[in-house]
Parts: C-alpha cells; sequence; structure tokens
C-alpha cells in the first residue's frame, strides 16, 4: 500500500515538473526553476551526508565550486565539449574528496570536521581567485552550453532554455533515485548508523571511517555534478560559489526543508529559493533571512518542516516520503 | 555438565596478563583467564572491579597497558572494534545502547552489517546479489525477533521500546552478527521476574545455538542458574574461579561482597 | 634583524586580537561545548559600535566607545544564551552549533542591511601617532591593542583561575550536574561566560578596527582562525588560547613576510588542516 502512494506522488510530481516549462512561456521562471533544480541535487546530496550520517559539513558548497570550475577550465581552458569536461570534473571532484575527506574525517571530535570543511571551503575560494592564470581569477566566463544533441529524431538545442531543464531535472530525479536506493541499502543503514550511535555501530562491524568516507565522496562528487550543470548553465562562474555563504545557504535548505526525507530535500532549496524572490527582498537581506529561518527551525522544529508535518499523525507520515 | 565433556574444553578466548590503566588509574591489572568454548562463563565482583572494562578491552573499545587477548587462537590485541566484531565477538551493553529513531527491525538488520557484502554499487543498481541479501537479512531479522519477543513491535522505533524490550533488541542486534562469543553485560538489570525468564531464555537458545556466553551480573541467583564457570574480580584483579558451588562457598568472595569476614 | 623585530611584533598584536576572540571561544566551548560562531558578528559589532561613536561625538571619544561596546555585547550574550544556547543545550546532533551558525547569519546580516555593504575605515586618533622603538615602528593605536588585549587576558586569567566565580565557572564547565549538586547557580555561571565571551569578543573588534577596514564580514575569518587557536591550544584552555593566539600571529606575519603575503590566511588555514592530518586523535585535551 505504502509503495503504490509513493509511486503515485513520484509520478505526479514528475508530471508537475514535466509540465511546468509547457505552461509558461516565459523565460524567467524556467531559469528559476532550472536553478532550482540544481540547488535540490545539491541539498539533495548535502542531505546524505548530514541528515543520514550526522556529519554538519560546511564545504559542500567548494565541492560545488571545484566541479564548476574543473568543468568550465576543461572546457574554456583546454577545449573539451561538455561530456568529457563534466564527466572529468565531477571525476576529479571525486578524487579529491577521497584525499581530503580521508584527514579530516579521521579526527576525533565533534566540532573538527565543520570547521574543517569551512576552512577548506575558504581556502578553495582564496586559490580560485589568486590563481588567475587558470581560473580567470575574479571570474571565469565564455563556458559554452552543450551542444545541440540529435536524439531518436528528437532535436535538443541547448540555447533555449526548455531543454536545460529537463537536462537539470532528470539529473533530479536521478539523484534523488539514487540516494533513495541508497539509503535503503545495507550501506544506508550503516551512514543512518554513525548517526544514531557511532559507539554501537562500530560494536555492531561497521568500518565508520570507512562509511564516513563514503558518505563524503559520493556527496562531494554528486555536488560537483550539479557545479558542471551550473557552470554550462550560467556560462561564466566566480570563486565565491565555493565559499562559506554557498555551503551554509545549502545546510540552511536541509535544515529547514528537514533532514532525511525527499520532501526536506525539495522543499528546503524551493522555499529558501523562492520566499526571498517573492518579498522582493535585495539581496543583502539574504544572510539575515536564512539565518533567521535557521534559528527558528532548528530551535522550534529541528525536524524541519517535512520532518514536523510526518511527525503530526503516522497517516499523514506515510504520504510525505 | 556438558562443559566436563573433553570436546568442549577447548579455550576460545584467552585472556593473558591483561592491564588496563587510564592515565594513573589502574582498572584492570595482571588478569588472566579462558573461556571454554560453548560454555556460560560468568563474572562477577563488587562495583568498580573493572569487569565492564574487561569487555572493552576484549571488544577493543579500549586499549591495553599490556598483557594480549587471543580468540579462535588468533591474537586480536589492538583491533579495532569493527574488526573484532568480524571474527565473531559481539555484545550487549550495560546502559541501553540502541539507535533511538531506527524502527525495531532495520535496528536488527543493522547488526547483519559485518556478514553482508553489498558496496554502494550493489545498492545504487538494486543488484540480484543486493536483493538476495536483503530478503536474507531481514529473514534472519525476524528469526531473533521472534526469538527475542520484539516482533509485535518491529515497527516501533527503539527508544519506544521499555527497557527491557531495550535490553532483548540490544542482544538480538548483537546476535545478527552471527557471534561465535558473546559478551552479556548484566543483561537482567533492572527487569522484574518475567521479564528475566524472557531473558534467559533468550540465553538458553543461544547455548543451544552453540553460542559462547561471557555474562557479567549482579544478580545472584541468575549467575548461580546459568553458568557453568564463574570468574570473581575485585580492585581489578583475579580473585578467585571456578564452578558455582565452589564460589558459593568461598570465603574470599563472601568478604569481597559483604566488605567484612564472615565468621 | 631589524624587519625581523618588526614582524615579531607585528605579529604580536596580531595575535593578541586573536588571542582575545579565541579567549572569548574558548571560555564558550568550556562551558557549552559548542564552538559560538556568534562571536565574530560581535566582533564585528564592536568596530561598528566604535565607528559609530567616532563619528557622532568626534575622534576623542575612541576609547569611551569601549564603554557602549561592553554594555551591548554583554546584554546580547545574556540574550543569545537565553533565547538561542540553553534551548538547544540538550539538543542532539549539534543543534547548538548549527544555532552558533544562524546566529552569526543572522547577526552579520543585520549589520550588513545596517551599515551598508561598503567597507569603512575608523579614524582613530591613536593611528596617526608613530612610536618607535629601536627599528621597530608602530603606531600608537597598535600599541593600544597589544596592551588592552593583554589587560584583558591577564584579567580573565586572573578571574577564572584566581577568584571564587572562576572556580564556579570551571566548575560548571567540568560537570554541570556535579557543580549544581554543589550549590553553583551554573545557569548564571553560564550566562556570566557568556556576558565575559562577548564583551571580549567585542573590545577585540573595536580595537582591530582602526588598524583595519570595517565592514560586516569582518568578523568571519577572525572566528575562523580563533577556532584554529582553540583547537590548537587545547578546547577550553584559557593559557592554550591566549598563547595559541600569539603563536599564530607571529607565525602568519612570519609567513607572510618571508613567502607569500596573497596567501597569509591560507596559512592559518592549511596549518590547521595540517595537524589535523597528523595528529587525528585531537590535540590536547583541557
Amino acid at each position: 500500500m505504502e509503495r503504490s502512494i509513493r509511486l503515485l506522488i513520484f509520478l505526479f510530481l514528475g508530471l508537475v515538473v514535466l509540465l511546468i516549462p509547457l505552461l509558461t512561456s516565459s523565460n524567467y521562471w524556467i531559469y528559476m526553476f532550472t536553478l532550482v533544480g540544481i540547488y535540490i541535487i545539491l541539498v539533495a546530496s548535502l542531505d546524505l551526508l548530514y541528515g543520514y550520517t550526522g556529519l554538519v559539513s560546511l564545504g559542500h558548497g567548494a565541492a560545488f565550486g571545484i566541479g564548476a570550475y574543473a568543468c568550465g577550465i576543461l572546457q574554456v581552458k583546454l577545449g573539451y565539449s561538455f561530456l568529457p569536461a563534466i564527466l572529468g570534473g565531477t571525476l576529479f571532484s571525486c578524487v579529491f574528496s577521497a584525499i581530503i575527506g580521508w584527514p579530516m574525517l579521521r579526527i576525533k571530535g565533534r566540532p573538527y570536521f565543520a570547521m574543517g570543511t569551512l576552512a577548506m571551503g575558504i581556502m578553495v575560494t582564496i586559490v580560485i581567485h589568486n590563481w588567475d592564470s587558470l581560473t580567470g581569477g575574479v571570474s571565469l566566463a565564455g563556458i559554452p552550453l552543450p551542444p545541440t544533441v540529435h536524439f531518436l529524431g528528437w532535436t535538443l538545442d541547448f540555447s533555449s532554455k526548455r531543454p536545460y531543464y529537463y537536462l537539470v531535472f532528470f539529473v533530479v530525479f536521478l539523484s534523488i533515485f539514487l540516494i533513495h536506493r541508497l539509503n535503503r541499502s545495507r550501506v544506508g543503514r550503516a551512514f543512518k548508523s554513525i548517526r544514531e550511535n557511532a559507539d554501537l555501530a562500530e560494536a555492531l562491524g561497521v568500518n565508520i571511517l570507512r562509511y564516513k568516507l563514503i558518505s563524503y565522496v559520493i556527496a562531494s562528487t554528486m555536488a560537483a555534478f550539479a557545479g558542471g550543470l551550473y557552470a554550462c548553465y550560467m556560462g561564466s562562474i566566480e570563486p565565491e560559489i565555493a565559499g562559506g555563504h554557498m555551503s551554509f545557504e545549502l545546510l540552511v535548505m536541509i535544515v529547514v526543508g528537514g533532514a532525511r526525507t525527499i520532501t526536506g530535500e525539495v522543499l528546503g532549496p524551493l522555499l529558501l529559493w523562492f520566499l526571498p524572490e517573492f518579498l522582493e527582498a535585495a539581496q543583502v537581506y539574504r544572510p539575515l533571512f536564512y539565518g533567521l529561518v535557521l534559528l527558528i527551525v532548528i530551535i522550534l522544529m529541528p525536524s524541519g518542516i517535512a520532518g514536523k508535518v510526518r511527525s503530526l499523525h503516522p497517516r499523514i507520515a506515510k504520504w510525505i516520503p | 555438565m556438558d562443559s566436563l565433556k573433553p570436546e568442549n574444553r577447548s579455550p576460545l578466548l584467552v585472556v593473558n596478563k591483561l592491564t588496563v590503566s587510564f592515565g594513573r588509574l589502574t582498572a584492570v591489572s595482571d588478569l588472566g583467564f579462558q573461556v571454554h568454548s560453548r560454555e556460560i562463563f560468568g563474572l562477577i565482583g563488587p562495583n568498580g572491579a573493572g569487569k565492564t572494562t574487561v569487555f572493552n578491552a576484549i571488544t577493543g573499545t579500549v586499549p591495553l597497558s599490556g598483557g594480549g587477548i587471543r580468540f579462535a587462537d588468533m591474537d586480536i590485541t589492538g583491533l579495532k572494534p569493527h574488526q573484532i566484531t568480524a571474527r565473531g565477538i559481539a555484545r550487549s551493553h550495560q546502559a541501553a545502547t540502541i539507535f533511538p529513531e531506527t524502527p525495531v527491525m532495520e535496528h536488527v538488520m543493522t547488526g547483519r552489517h559485518c556478514r553482508t557484502e553489498t558496496t554502494v554499487l550493489g545498492a545504487f543498481l538494486n543488484s540480484p546479489f543486493c536483493r538476495k541479501e536483503e530478503i536474507q537479512g531481514q529473514g534472519k531479522a525476524r528469526e531473533l525477533l521472534a526469538l527475542a519477543n520484539l516482533e509485535d513491535v518491529q515497527e516501533q522505533p527503539a527508544s519506544n521500546l521499555t527497557w527491557a524490550q531495550q535490553k532483548r533488541l540490544m542482544v538480538a542486534t548483537a546476535l545478527a552478527t552471527e557471534p561465535k562469543l558473546i559478551l552479556l553485560d548484566e543483561p537482567v538489570a533492572g527487569m522484574n521476574a518475567e521479564e528475566i525468564q524472557e531473558m534467559l531464555k533468550l540465553i538458553a537458545t543461544m547455548r543451544n545455538q552453540g553460542i559462547t556466553v561471557f555474562i557479567i551480573e549482579h544478580n545472584m541467583k541468575v549467575i548461580m542458574q546459568i553458568c557453568d564457570r564463574i570468574l570473581v574480580m575485585n580492585y581489578g584483579q583475579k580473585l578467585t574461579e571456578g564452578n558455582p558451588e565452589e564460589i558459593a562457598r568461598n570465603p574470599k568472595v563472601i568478604e569481597a561482597y559483604l566488605g567484612y569476614k564472615q565468621k | 634583524m631589524a624587519e625581523f623585530l618588526q614582524y615579531t611584533v607585528n605579529g604580536l598584536i596580531a595575535g593578541s586580537a586573536y588571542g582575545l576572540l579565541a579567549l572569548a571561544m574558548t571560555l564558550i566551548y568550556g562551558i557549552l561545548s559548542v564552538p559560538n560562531f556568534a562571536l565574530g558578528a560581535i566582533y564585528a559589532l564592536g568596530a561598528f559600535i566604535s565607528f559609530y561613536v567616532i563619528q557622532w561625538l568626534g575622534p576623542g571619544y575612541y576609547l569611551f566607545s569601549l564603554i557602549p561596546v561592553v554594555l551591548l555585547a554583554g546584554i546580547l550574550g545574556i540574550a543569545s544564551e537565553r533565547i538561542v544556547f540553553r534551548p538547544l543545550h540538550d539538543a542532539p546532533h549539534a543543534a547548538g552549533f548549527i544555532g552558533a551558525l544562524g546566529l552569526y547569519s543572522m547577526m552579520e546580516g543585520g549589520w550588513s542591511v545596517w551599515f551598508g555593504p561598503t567597507w569603512r575605515s575608523i579614524v582613530s586618533p591613536y593611528n596617526e601617532i608613530i612610536i618607535m622603538m629601536g627599528s621597530v615602528s608602530l603606531t600608537l593605536q597598535r600599541l593600544i591593542l597589544l596592551f588592552v588585549c593583554l589587560l584583558f587576558a591577564l584579567g580573565t586569567y586572573f578571574l577564572v583561575f584566581r577568584t571564587l566565580t572562576g572556580k564556579k565557572i570551571r566548575a560548571s564547565s567540568e560537570n554541570k550536574d556535579v557543580a549544581r549538586l554543589l550549590g553553583v547557580a551554573t545557569n548564571r555561571m553560564t550566562s556570566l561566560t557568556f556576558v565575559i565571551g562577548y564583551a571580549l569578543s567585542g573590545i577585540g573588534g573595536a580595537l582591530v578596527a582602526p588598524t583595519a577596514l570595517v565592514g560586516s564580514s569582518m568578523g568571519l575569518t577572525p572566528i575562523i582562525k580563533s577556532f584554529i587557536v582553540v583547537a590548537l591550544g587545547g578546547l577550553g584552555s584559557v593559557t592554550g588560547a591566549i598563547v595559541g593566539g600569539l603563536i599564530l600571529g607571529l607565525g602568519e606575519n612570519y609567513g607572510a613576510a618571508y613567502i607569500s603575503s596573497m596567501y597569509k590566511d591560507i596559512f592559518s588555514f592549511g596549518l590547521f588542516l595540517m595537524v589535523l592530518l597528523l595528529m587525528p586523535q585531537g590535540l590536547y585535551k583541557r
């Protein structure tokens, strides 16, 4: 019974996503939703790390930024085309996160990982900013869109907004699907056990360091792929996307949306992206808004909006994945 | 008694000159003993005697300051806890050590971790191997839940359970790791007579399945009833060792517990 | 050689500012087990208050501005302890740390709205006066910075280790429940620690302000560095914070001078990451 409800919800949402670009001819909305989609990939992957494995990371933006820059540099400076560039960038980030994650995850003690990832994120932005021969310094511009693809009789011309939207949301659905699969498996149980009681997990045979690292690398790799998508969409990127503010915003999104729920992974970015837009707030109010929202949620409903709604009644919980 | 049969006498766990110190505090000093295969071995002693520390040393949770531990003829000194569990030693804790938000069924399935091998890739693809392991795991978990009388609560998060249920859950989860030796730290503490019987049933089943049981307890009735042999500790050292009758009559044991010499 | 002395003095001065912030952080960490990120925003606030006092009353009132800094910082300390940290104290899974992040962002955002996005500089009379000690030159402002920081550091050290109140604070840090059983009003001690910590941070910001630019995010890098200092010196250790701050200041200045000034900030972060790499068991205990 539960499974068919979930399938229904998925199909419904899939339909909604499919229809949005067709219901509006405004490029603005398609652009907005495409960006939200990229954020959903980022937040879902952060949920893997924070929500399931319990690791507070302030470096998720860095994974995103590295993926974006790697993809951009491979295209702009080295002349690769879209597919090898985004895959190469993702691979680079994957290896980088494995190398940097191992020492950071080894230290025992609560705040070290969070601060370590923050420090790393800031270092990455500084390096990107200063190594301007490679990264273009203040900004890296001229990143091309994917080339036109001819596929089964259809032509995907990415210079119009719609095909890229569908590309992004294809990746969104794929990511959420994979993360969901992972969390229902032995690997996911290992992640959750680390978060809830690491000592017990170890006593049950879970290699804590290894699984923390696996969680970190998968999350960072997904974020890097999202970075590649972002880079090619925006055409130009700045070092700030790898920094603390970005990482912080992602963390706020998953906390507010509700950790360990697909609903939260989608709701967080949706809400926190569109609300400031609706309120027509100037950019300057963003940190204030994000900080306030985070405080309210963490004090009053720490399991986020999705978590709070689920806890109201077990029957409701069945409908909120 | 079973333990007297020669074929059951092989030492499964050999602890040799074990010393555990925390800074200047010595919790266990020069302790040596053996646990034989398929027996129920008890560890008793006044509070603070170092009993839980012995368990912690065996499971690799605390480092040894001296001595060594061998299990199934292999040196396990200095191994990490998850490696020791993989070798076949499981443990339940004195305090309720559970995954509070995890439903009971999933809780026990988590114990299957070291006996399964599905990788990330397998999970992503939901490969046949992955599915097979899941089904097997669920089957084994259901068996254990039935054994531990937890079937009724299998969907509840572990924190919702009663104290006795949580203790049985700890044991069931530990059993999911398919241990050869299980360390039970005060398994019946805080239980009423009925709950104690439930736990004893569980322990009897373990014994029947060939699992060696090493139990710390303060409940003397239980210890005397189920143990084949008993080790008595005081002030971090071995006081004496023997079968229940010998221990019950030993004046040094009585003195240690009561604090004075019996006339 | 003369240059080396100059760098050393510069390093000690920068280090004393770090030390003050690290001291604030280590006191609060000691009693709460949470690295209070929000102190970075209080640091910036201290600078802003100084800025406005000077704007309204004139440069002569610079030292006077420390008084409103302490008052406001203290009030914010009590408020944030009551509203944010006390409810989160028993919450699981790093809720306190996340609360601190939220608080920092909210305050930094608030200052940014109030103060504006541009970085400005403070005119302090002491900036103009240059003192020469042998071959080493420094502005009076920076000498005052050094002096006041050391004064407060010693004062805090004295408070924590030589007074009854300090003993109560240390007891509450070590074991709240036992302290309470012994009659220590732990909640009051926590509030007091917050007041002291916030006041120190505000003063640190106000002192550093004339030597640097003032902006809403000026506290971000210092607070991260002060965490590094606290982590290296021992979470909760007062001496570790002070000494660590000085060492970091020195290291940064030597690094900037002899290696590369562009990557100055990277030095402390890199050091941190390297220490994490080489000493995974954690640095020393309190």
